[in-house]
């Protein structure tokens, strides 16, 4: 099933499962994060991935499975050394409205054992990386949600943890946000070594990732480098623009369904199909009537999709 | 150790950033003190009469100028006939209505019975049965010392001397009783409510949960509470003391350390209610409502109102497991009569069981809802 990631492997996931009543939230799942890279989990609402770090973070304790790390702790046996290492940032803003910036973080910097002077170190390299030192003062309900997402990464990084968790953290954050916060995971992950597991459903966040997991309904349904994952695809992906006399939705409506195709959507007046396996030139012969259609570089969604589609039959391992 | 200090540090700098809280911390015991230490007052004065003194003798003004000696009556109007007193006390413009019959300053003499009659408002009945009782008292004393006349009786004593000697409220204060069972109402009018709010609050922003992911133990985490609160509580304790002695000059007869003691047993017992609350809540109204709920047997049931002894026996059970109750005595007893834990150690030990209950059934159902 899973490829062991060998010696490089900082957290190994096995078998991990919970179940909520008789509803099964996480089945059976099995992940190697691998030290010192972004992994991404990338899924739908509700199919498993805050559940899976819930998990992971100690929060919640797996009805079934292991969760092994840090070089030799165990999430369920050495619960706060596995914790004091970890940071984790959650999709629900959750530092102190009623406290200023500065106390959100020297609190959570001493719930960690830190001492004060590297507290104050800690804050105001943070701070200045993150570009929000003039707001330690203020009172953190009068942030936007900007500076609130920034914040909490700081106050999940102060103690330099080895593994961070990262919730779904970039919902409504402008775009010059997101792209201050991954600069800084991207260096902490490269120059420190800190291992790091985001999950999210934007898809050029996830193209980003070093290595990817696919959630549904609680199981992985393919793991790899984003660009392995695309290459299963390679070939099968054709786009063809609509004429102008032709309506665009019509001719949708013609070819889905087709044997040959797995699916079909619109991109504005461009129609793009995804060719069953070995169908690539049957289905180039659907789209003849439109014109001449051309193949198309795979997005991680033509790949999610078209995994999705294959659910619940088999669970895939994408070859790396 | 550390991360207890942060927690409670965390805990008083969010209670600074909230006035409101603040305020009710202080204002909620001095107000409730004041309030109940003088509004509630079962000495019934000053009860507003009118008199229909058809008699209009010496006899039947030395009657009246008794009953107003006493200081339980004010004459507030003469009226001319039973219509007119019907209506004064029909008006509630009087409680108390005196009519004295035309023959009385005659008949006093002769032997005949002299009549008054009194009618009394007896809707309600503290107030009635006071002024019933005040009124038989002067009325016997009266025929009395015609008796002793008539009987030619010289002593200046009465036949039969019978003396009693009210301890520990020699003066009948009902402040005396109201207040010091006042402390335990206050304790848990605030502490409860306060407790499960602060919990619920946490779980609803989604503080508890990143608190959760640092290393601090569940145990801290709920110690991070419960210290904070405490002080709290015995600022309130020692507030409401204060307010006690100076103001209505109540001493505390007994050990002050005890006192606080047992205050600390039953604070820790409001504490766990307050946490017990959080885990049922899953908002801070509902928190509130549960509150409430809580308080109303505190307040009724616990005797600090009406007397454990004056209940239908299945009340009486029922407050058996109210904490209050335990508390109200032990601290009627330490500062009305002196007593010491030596004295007071069956409610010292049913309330430290309950408290040993709650936090336990607390503490047990705070880990099961944060994981």
């Amino acid at each position: 099933m899973s490829a062991r990631a060998g010696p490089a492997a900082f957290l190994e996931a096995r078998k991990l499962t919970r179940r909520f009543g008789s509803f099964t939230a996480v089945e059976a799942v099995d992940f190697d994060l691998p030290r010192g890279k972004v992994f991404g989990f990338l899924g739908p609402n509700g199919s498993g991935k805050s559940t899976t770090i819930r998990m992971l973070t100690g929060l919640l304790e797996p009805t079934s499975g292991s969760a092994t790390g840090f070089g030799g702790l165990d999430v369920a046996r050495d619960t706060e050394q596995w914790k004091s290492r970890l940071g984790y940032m959650s999709q629900k803003f959750s530092l102190y409205l009623d406290l200023t910036v500065g106390e959100n973080l020297r609190f959570f910097g001493s719930l960690y054992g830190l001492t004060v002077s590297r507290l104050d170190e800690r804050i105001r390299e943070l701070s200045q990386r993150l570009g929000f030192t003039p707001l330690l003062p203020a009172l953190t309900a009068g942030l936007s949600t900007g500076q609130r997402q920034r914040v909490a990464l700081a106050a999940s990084l102060l103690h330099e943890p080895e593994l961070l968790f990262l919730d779904e953290p970039t919902g409504g954050v402008d775009p010059k946000g997101r792209r201050l916060f991954w600069d800084l995971i991207y260096e902490l992950a490269a120059e420190r070594g800190m291992t790091v597991l985001v999950t999210t459903h934007y898809m050029d966040e996830a193209e980003q990732c070093d290595r990817l997991a696919f959630i549904l309904n609680g199981r992985i349904i393919a793991e790899g480098a984003p660009h392995d994952l695309k290459n299963g695809l390679r070939g099968r992906i054709l786009e063809v623009t609509a004429p102008a006399g032709a309506d665009p939705f019509e001719e949708l409506s013609l070819v889905r369904g087709a044997p040959a195709l797995e699916d079909a959507y619109l991109f504005g007046r461009r129609l793009r199909v995804v060719a069953r396996p070995g169908e690539e030139a049957q289905a180039g012969r659907l789209l003849e009537r439109l014109g001449s259609p051309a193949p198309a570089e795979p997005s991680l969604e033509d790949v999610f999709v078209s995994l999705a589609r294959r659910e619940p039959a088999v669970t895939e391992k994408v070859a790396v | 150790m550390k991360r207890l200090l942060a927690l409670t540090w965390k805990e008083f700098l969010q209670l600074k950033r909230d006035p409101i809280t603040l305020r009710l911390i202080v204002f909620i015991p001095v107000m409730q003190t004041l309030v109940f230490g003088y509004a509630i007052n079962y000495d019934v004065k000053h009860l507003k009469m009118v008199v229909y003194d058809e008699s209009k003798s010496v006899e039947s003004r030395d009657l009246v100028s008794k009953m107003v000696a006493t200081e339980y009556f004010t004459v507030v109007g003469h009226v001319a006939s039973l219509g007119a007193l019907r209506r004064a006390v029909d008006a509630a413009q009087a409680s108390v209505g005196l009519v004295i019959d035309r023959n009385f300053g005659r008949d006093f003499h002769r032997g005949a019975p002299a009549h008054a009659f009194l009618v009394v408002d007896a809707s309600d009945t503290t107030t009635a049965t006071q002024a019933m009782s005040i009124a038989a008292g002067i009325g016997n004393g009266l025929s009395i010392e015609v008796l002793a006349q008539k009987a030619g009786w010289k002593w200046k004593q009465m036949p039969l001397d019978l003396r009693v000697r009210p301890w520990y409220n020699p003066d009948l204060k009902t402040a005396s009783f109201v207040i010091p069972g006042l402390i335990a109402i206050i304790l848990t009018f605030t502490l409860i409510q306060f407790t499960a709010s602060a919990i619920v609050r946490e779980r609803e922003r989604g503080t508890l949960e990143q608190l959760q992911v640092t290393p601090a133990t569940r145990t801290e985490i709920i110690l991070g509470k419960i210290v904070p609160f405490t002080l709290i509580g015995l600022v309130q304790l020692t507030m409401t003391i204060l307010l006690m002695r100076f103001l209505f000059d109540i001493r505390i007869q007994g050990s002050v350390a005890e006192l606080y003691a047992v205050g600390l047993i039953f604070i820790a017992a409001v504490l766990g209610l307050g946490m017990l609350i959080s885990t049922l809540a899953a908002t801070q109204m509902q928190a509130m409502q549960m509150s409430t709920f809580f308080l109303l047997p505190f307040v009724f049931l616990s005797g600090y109102v009406f007397p454990i002894d004056g209940m239908p026996l299945v009340f009486q059970y029922v407050s058996r497991i109210i904490p209050a109750r335990y508390f109200i005595e032990v601290l009627r007893g330490i500062i009305l009569r002196g007593a010491g834990l030596g004295d007071l150690w069956r409610p010292v030990a049913w309330l430290s069981f309950y408290t040993v209950v709650i936090i336990g059934l607390a503490v047990a159902r705070f880990k099961k809802t944060v994981t």
